[in-house]
């Protein structure tokens, strides 16, 4: 792999006129082993060679040449004054801040980190090894400036949505783009429907996830759209460049085999604080009919009464309820990889095997990852590589979240009466005949944990209510590459990505709320195909400037196609089959779009310097008007190294600064549309709906029906805009000691392509328009510090990384004060975008006076809720990452903590635990009602001190809840959590020359293991619902807790 | 080598702008669509809202029903997030589609002046009922995406809006003819001369709507009742039918089946009703009520529009929320008893013996879609006092509130229109905790619509009458 960058590198080097040779031959090593695949050049000319597998090298060099650069990823590079001998000798040491690190940028062309006029983030294969995530998304959380990850739950499998430099729309979601060896691939969830989400959906995962961390050499995260303009349209969030593993070659064997084997365990991170106290009831009278815990004190009562299920007993408290339900969730990741590599060819297979079991009972995940790379030289000046990866992930029990269906498990746990024992209920899943039983009802019923029966028993509906999902993918590609002249280079690559996935979930009959029971199939189909066709020119133009030029064409297409059965009223119980089903309601859809794009890139580079890049892209898409669907964007940057300008510098000849890099730039990306927006059409219905979702299915009474779009289609759709501009600097100050990585960004969205709300009495809720702006403005920042560096091997580094990123809707349609991104749940709260604010939760507020203070009402004693208001901004006000790594010899030890600050979270939850009389703090003052802290309106208008007290603490907390004013659950999410530690220890060579083993390491991992401080009771304060496919976050819907890992690593080489 | 770079020049050629492209072409929905599809779209989705979403809300926020304190409905609760989508709905799903089903129809070369007629009839019982509802409302220019910012129409001019609009519709109609049929007409299955009758009948509940303000009203009822081409059976009733299959059920019965595993515990008995039966000695208390789970034989406990319930409350009868009953947009026994009121307030002619004829089967037509038995039914019709001058207003405004127990948009209106405010039949009381000082008297504009349509009218309380509420 190194090779191939190093060939290409070769290149950037000017011609020299011919001169007399003579042989300079040597041997590169580090401190303790022979290097091979280091540049070694002549410095002024493209005379040069690479060492070999002993690290020896042989170059002829010019009489007059005096100096020889070595250079080598990962190390600095050294430069040897040519003398009277013949034989240089090099040690190189490891460049701790990778200043020459080559970086993969946009359509897989390889730069040196110093020529980008841009600010890449990268993280290297081993960071991936050390702390197996099970989806690659999450191994990036904290550690990259201006990227958040968010988990939409702690599902097993469940996605992770990546915001780079906040978000860029109102009318979609701001996602990278992801790319694996230079082709896209997706990172769907086809479950990017409120629908799907907030009304009982699973976590189903991003497709992302899919991709297997074992196989990953590097990533790149675009962050800038100069950075990214060569991926032009779909590019405009960001990229996410994964180069996947190749063969390497090895001194001491042909082949290279790997086993990488963990086994991690995963707890809840955080359980709600409940009372075990109180028995469920009205008003502390005890009623075995309802789900709360709103009763008496169960130590008040004395003798049997009736329990949930209709029987006499004797009640007492459970306090362990959720600690029991969840359980210990385990991950076993095991890989075989074999690999190997000669100067003709080198190929890399590898087998990854992933089972997971999740903390939600009886939930699993399985991921089988078969990957191959494989390159060879067909001539000197032919090179072709194939890859090709295979993924099947499977997953079973994943479970319902959100709110209004019978399923949600968190929702049935948060109003379990105390006096219920959850073991008692794992044992017992049916309905006995003293429970509410329907009238007429035979056969299986499952137990209610009310006596209304109303709430099912959990444990039924994980045994019996399951969403299952197989997803068989297969993505990967070819490339070849020729070499016409020493100067231009011609390369063609094709790829795809493919996969189908089918879903199914089932609810059995007998379940309350669902009786007749129902299922739901969903197959789906993805694929997306590129070509590419890149011409490239290096070429000397004198001697202190080179020229490098590319020109290139690309084809890109995607189709989707779904369809969905909903299957209704069972006659035969567990009995799957459409045939069994009452109702079939049959849904699909097929959607095709095609992008062609032609791009040009320029970039020069004066005495290695100073760098400028110029880029051009052209894009023709399939979704926009045939008149405007042609649309030109430029990017231009600028890179100069100040320390090597002007060497004599005297912050850098006192040793103070060893390293400056200043750079900016400047870009305009355009985007399309999503397909076929722009005629007037009529869409078959398969169902007609209101609010409380008992939804009429077509066809009724023997007639289908049809509606009118609800979309005015557009007309002269122009293609999304974004402009951006970037500065920032790189320095490294005592001898790296110290180094700091410094960005201001500025992006403005504008001509966005959305459907703006018109009134509803048009007949239409929506026009199509391009319209409104949106801009983000922010600071990265990245300081590693190096505070301890001994002669003996100890070393501390430190690092920070800091986001401040201000998102910011600077205009919506005229006139247009409001505009709705996402509903939360069927109770009016929004996640809504104002102008001249980001995007805020609004709901209704309380009631306040001029002073702020709630406005009480005088005869209940209870807040007034007062009208809408915005409850809060969704996104953090800045967001910070320290690691702290130690490391002593083969022994390293790092721990990384994340913060956050600002931002809100509205939790459902947190309402229904108080609603319901289940929170612990519902207890205080054993629930004597109290006077809440306000004011009273008097009948001239004025406000005096509130002193009467509530009738019931049942009341207050049943007027907090989300349904009356969701303020009193919305809260400030900051926190600051334990992310990770990583003990590791990799078996010095001394030791592993005895033994069959190339090379061994043992590592110890911990992920979310702390909360050190929170502002939101009961729930880990990252939780969001929405995951990668709603727009907006901070909203808690009956999600799935996250959990907390623990894992040991090995990993072993022969 | 001269391949790949013929290659490269070929491709960079290619796209020709997708300028003869069908790849952009929807293959998931139509650009033409037969209107008779767009009929029944409408009418379920007419349907659905009035036998759900506006049902609850309106129910328990008008005191029909009670909420036994578990739903945030009830006046005391009440805010516009109960009744989210209908507003929405009317326009977007209902009056748009058939406004573009009408459009669809005209511009076919001969259009069928029938289909016509149906779609208008639909249209005018739409805007009737959101007038009812919403009060001042976008009518002349909504629904048609033409207008930006749809103004909104007086009540007073929606009302005529529809009387012209009906009057129309019955021009049209050619009854031996044929229009949308069945199965896309869902109400009645092509039978124009239904269709006629019904728009007779609609007519007739928006002029007696308009009547006490607009007393000019009372001679069009009587050129109305000249006419006489009424709902004049059982098998005349506008209704939508539903199906004991699943997602074809009554939503109200879906409701008691999801969320409460089929028990009712939701629905609660309202004194304002409950105490009007007990005066009346009605025989319908065990058919709109069953008694609660707690309380003894035929023990039926009702409760203040907004109070807590206990497991003796009695509730609505589950008996009237079964999966196959039909949504009724029109019965028969409201046609009765707006002809007894025609009769009695001498709008027609005929006296208090024809208005008591009327009166005495219009209760018993009430009745018995309760599921009152037939002669048990009569009986009691004929044993109520005869209507005379002097009680025929508040006799008539009993029994006509009481048979629209189970059409609570009807209801509300009717109890609206019974008499000035503070005087209508039954009376109400602000329920306690209300946030407001009168009784509710309508619904409130959307956020949506306020924040997107400056003509929105401001101002308006959800206890503010509307022009025909006085």
């Amino acid at each position: 792999m190194k090779r191939q960058y190093l060939i290409i590198l070769a290149f950037l080097i000017p011609i020299c006129s011919w001169a007399q040779t003579r042989t300079i031959t040597g041997k590169v090593m580090t401190s303790y082993e022979s290097l091979i695949g280091v540049t070694v050049l002549v410095k002024g000319t493209t005379i040069g060679t690479i060492t070999d597998i002993d690290g020896a090298y042989s170059v002829n060099v010019p009489s007059d040449a005096k100096t020889i650069i070595f250079s080598s990823i990962g190390f600095i590079t050294t430069e040897m004054t040519i003398g009277a001998s013949n034989v240089i000798d090099v040690i190189m040491t490891e460049d701790q801040i990778s200043l020459n690190e080559i970086v993969v940028t946009a359509n897989a062309i390889v730069r040196e980190r110093k020529e980008l006029g841009y600010s890449v983030a990268t993280i290297k294969g081993d960071e991936f090894l050390k702390a197996r995530e099970t989806n690659i998304v999450n191994s990036m959380a904290g550690k990259i400036a201006g990227v958040r990850i968010s988990q939409q739950s702690g599902t097993v499998g469940g996605s992770s949505r990546v915001m780079i430099r906040g978000a860029n729309s109102i009318a979609s979601s701001s996602e990278p783009l992801f790319v694996v060896d230079g082709v896209p691939v997706s990172n769907s969830s086809f479950n990017n429907s409120e629908t799907d989400i907030v009304t009982g959906g699973v976590d189903v995962g991003n497709r992302a996830g899919d991709i297997n961390p074992d196989d990953i050499e590097s990533m790149s995260v675009l962050k800038g759209a100069a950075a990214s303009a060569l991926y032009g349209s779909r590019a405009r969030n960001g990229v996410i460049i994964l180069t996947t593993k190749r063969g390497r070659s090895n001194v001491a064997r042909k082949t290279n085999i790997t086993l990488n084997s963990s086994f991690r365990t995963d707890n809840v991170f955080r359980l709600p604080e409940v009372q075990s106290e109180y028995a469920q009831g009205n008003l502390g009278v005890y009623n075995p009919q309802l789900a709360n815990g709103w009763g008496p004190k169960i130590s008040s009562m004395t003798g049997e009464v009736t329990d949930y299920k209709g029987e006499k007993a004797v009640l007492t408290g459970h306090p362990d309820n959720w600690k029991d339900f969840y359980v210990r969730g385990s991950t076993y990741i095991n890989s075989i990889s074999f690999d190997g590599a000669n100067d003709k060819s080198d190929y890399r297979v590898s087998f990854t095997n992933l089972s997971q079991s999740g903390i939600v009972p009886e939930s699993t995940l399985g991921r089988n990852t078969l990957a191959f790379n494989g390159g060879a030289k067909v001539t000197s000046k032919l090179t072709s590589r194939v890859w090709l990866n295979y993924v099947r992930t499977t997953s079973d029990g994943r479970p319902a979240q959100g709110s209004n269906t019978t399923n949600i498990i968190p929702t049935i746990l948060t109003s379990l009466p105390a006096t219920i024992d959850i073991n008692e209920l794992r044992e017992n899943l049916f309905s006995t005949p003293t429970q509410s039983v329907p009238t007429g009802w035979t056969g299986d019923l499952a137990r209610a944990i009310d006596l209304n029966g109303v709430q099912n028993n959990p444990y039924f509906v994980l045994k019996y209510n399951r969403f299952s999902n197989v997803v068989d993918r297969l993505y990967g590609g070819s490339s070849l590459s020729y070499d016409v002249t020493s100067w231009f280079n011609v390369m063609g690559r094709i790829g795809t990505d493919f996969f189908t996935e089918n879903r199914r979930s089932v609810t059995r009959r007998g379940t309350r709320g669902r009786l007749n029971g129902q299922f739901d199939t969903n197959d789906i189909f993805e694929r997306e195909l590129q070509t590419d066709l890149m011409g490239s020119i290096t070429l000397p133009i004198t001697e202190d400037l080179g020229l490098k030029a590319i020109i290139g064409h690309q084809f890109n297409q995607r189709t989707i196609r779904r369809s969905r059965i909903l299957s209704d009223g069972l006659n035969i119980d567990q009995l799957y089959t459409f045939a069994n089903a009452q109702s079939n309601v049959a849904s699909n859809f097929t959607s095709k779009r095609e992008i062609f794009g032609a791009y040009g890139d320029i970039s020069l580079n004066y005495k290695n310097y100073l760098f400028l890049n110029v880029t051009g892209r052209n894009d023709w898409s399939s979704t926009l008007p045939v008149a405007n669907n042609s649309y030109f964007y430029p990017s231009t940057s600028l890179s100069f190294i100040l320390t090597e300008a002007f060497p004599n510098m005297g912050l850098k000849k006192s040793g103070i600064m060893n390293y400056a890099k200043l750079r900016a730039n400047v870009a305009n990306v355009g985007s399309d549309e999503d397909p076929y927006q722009l005629s007037f059409t009529y869409n078959p219905l398969t169902q007609a709906s209101d609010i409380y979702t008992f939804n009429i299915l077509y066809p009724i009474g023997g007639a289908s029906a049809f509606a009118a779009t609800n979309v005015l289609p557009p007309t002269n759709l122009k293609p999304q805009r974004q402009n951006s501009w970037e500065a920032g600097g790189e320095f490294s100050f005592f001898d790296s000691r110290v180094n700091l990585d410094l960005t201001y960004y500025k992006t403005t969205n504008y001509d966005q392509i959305i459907s703006i709300a018109v009134p509803q009495t048009t007949g239409y809720s929506a026009r199509r328009l391009n319209v409104g702006q949106i801009s983000n403005r922010g600071l990265e920042a990245l300081l590693s510090i190096t505070p301890i560096k001994t002669k003996s091997g100890f070393k501390w580094d430190m690092a920070f990384n800091f986001n401040r990123n201000i998102n910011r809707v600077d205009k919506l349609a005229e006139g247009l004060q409001e505009f709705i991104i996402t509903s939360g749940d069927g109770f009016g709260i929004f996640i809504s975008a104002r102008p001249g604010q980001t995007f805020n939760i609004q709901g209704v507020g309380w009631l306040t006076d001029d002073k702020g203070n709630y406005v009480i009402n005088g005869s209940t004693g209870l807040r007034v809720p007062g009208p809408r208001k915005l409850l809060g901004n969704i996104y953090p006000d800045w967001t910070m990452g320290i690691n702290n790594s130690f490391s002593y010899k083969s022994f390293n030890c790092s721990f990384l903590i994340d913060m956050r600050e600002g931002g809100v979270l509205n939790s459902q939850t947190v309402s229904i635990l108080r609603g319901s009389g289940m929170a612990l703090e519902t207890t205080e003052n054993n629930r004597t009602p109290f006077v809440d802290k306000g004011v009273v309106k008097n009948a001239d208008g004025s406000f005096s001190e509130n002193t009467k007290p509530v009738a019931s603490v049942q009341q207050y907390y049943g007027n907090l809840d989300n349904s009356t004013s969701p303020e009193s659950n919305t809260f400030d999410a900051s926190y600051v959590k334990l992310r990770e530690i990583r003990v590791s220890y990799t078996f010095p060579e001394k030791i592993m020359s005895k033994s069959p083993f190339g090379g061994a390491s043992i590592a110890l991992e911990g992920r979310n293991l702390a909360l050190l401080k929170s502002n939101v009771p009961h729930i880990d304060p990252e939780s969001n619902v929405l995951g990668p496919g709603l727009i907006g976050e901070g909203l808690e819907r009956g999600s799935v807790p996250s959990s907390r890992t623990i894992g040991v690593n090995l990993r072993l080489s022969f | 080598m001269k391949n790949l770079i013929l290659l490269l020049v070929i491709s960079l050629v290619i796209p020709s702008c997708f300028k003869d492209s069908d790849i952009n072409i929807d293959p998931n929905r139509s650009v033409t669509v037969d209107p008779a599809l767009l009929f029944s779209g409408a009418s379920t989705q007419m349907s659905l809202l009035r036998v759900a979403e506006l049902t609850w809300p309106i129910a328990l926020g008008s005191q029909m029903w009670a909420s036994g304190g578990r739903w945030g409905l009830a006046q005391a609760n009440y805010d516009q997030t109960r009744v989210r989508s209908a507003w929405g709905r009317t326009y977007t799903d209902i009056l748009k589609n058939l406004n573009v089903a009408l459009d669809n129809v005209q511009a076919t070369p001969s259009p069928n002046k029938n289909s016509l007629a149906q779609i208008k009839i639909l249209m005018a019982f739409t805007y009737s009922q959101t007038t009812f509802l919403w009060g001042d409302i976008p009518f002349s220019e909504a629904a048609t995406g033409k207008v930006d910012f749809p103004k909104f129409d007086l009540q007073k001019d929606v009302l005529n809006g529809c009387l012209t609009m009906l009057d129309q519709a019955i021009g049209d109609i050619t009854e031996s003819g044929k229009g949308i049929q069945a199965p896309n007409d869902l109400y009645y299955g092509g039978n124009m001369a239904r269709w006629k009758k019904f728009a007779n009948s609609l007519k007739l509940r928006i002029l007696f709507s308009m009547v006490d303000v607009d007393p000019s009203k009372g001679a069009e009822i009587g050129k109305l009742m000249a006419t006489n081409n009424f709902i004049s059976s059982v098998d005349d009733i506008m209704q939508f039918k539903y199906f004991n299959q699943p997602g074809r059920q009554n939503p109200r019965f879906s409701f008691t089946a999801i969320f409460r595993g089929g028990v009712q515990q939701d629905w609660y008995c309202a004194k304002p009703v409950y105490n009007l039966l007990v005066t009346l000695k009605d025989p319908r208390i065990p058919y709109f009520y069953q008694k609660g789970p707690d309380a003894a034989a035929n023990e039926f406990i009702a409760l203040e529009s907004t109070e807590t319930f206990s497991t003796k409350s009695a509730l609505v009868n589950l008996n009237l929320l079964r999966p196959e009953l039909p949504e009724v947009s029109f019965s028969y026994s409201e046609q009765l008893l707006f002809e007894a009121e025609a009769i009695a307030r001498g709008f027609a002619p005929g006296g208090m013996d024809a208005a008591n004829v009327k009166y005495r089967k219009g209760v018993e037509e009430s009745l018995k879609s309760f599921g009152v038995p037939g002669p048990e039914a009569l009986l009691y019709a004929n044993s109520l006092p005869a209507l005379t001058s002097a009680n025929f207003g508040k006799q008539l405004a009993e029994q006509q509130y009481l048979d629209l127990f189970m059409r609570p948009i009807e209801g509300w209106t009717q109890n609206r229109r019974s008499g000035i405010a503070g005087n209508e039949t039954p009376s109400l009381k602000t329920p306690p905790a209300a946030p407001v000082q009168g009784l509710f008297r309508r619904l409130l504009y959307r956020s949506e619509e306020v924040n997107s349509n400056p003509n929105t009218p401001k101002g308006v309380n959800i206890d503010t009458p509307m022009w025909f509420d006085k």
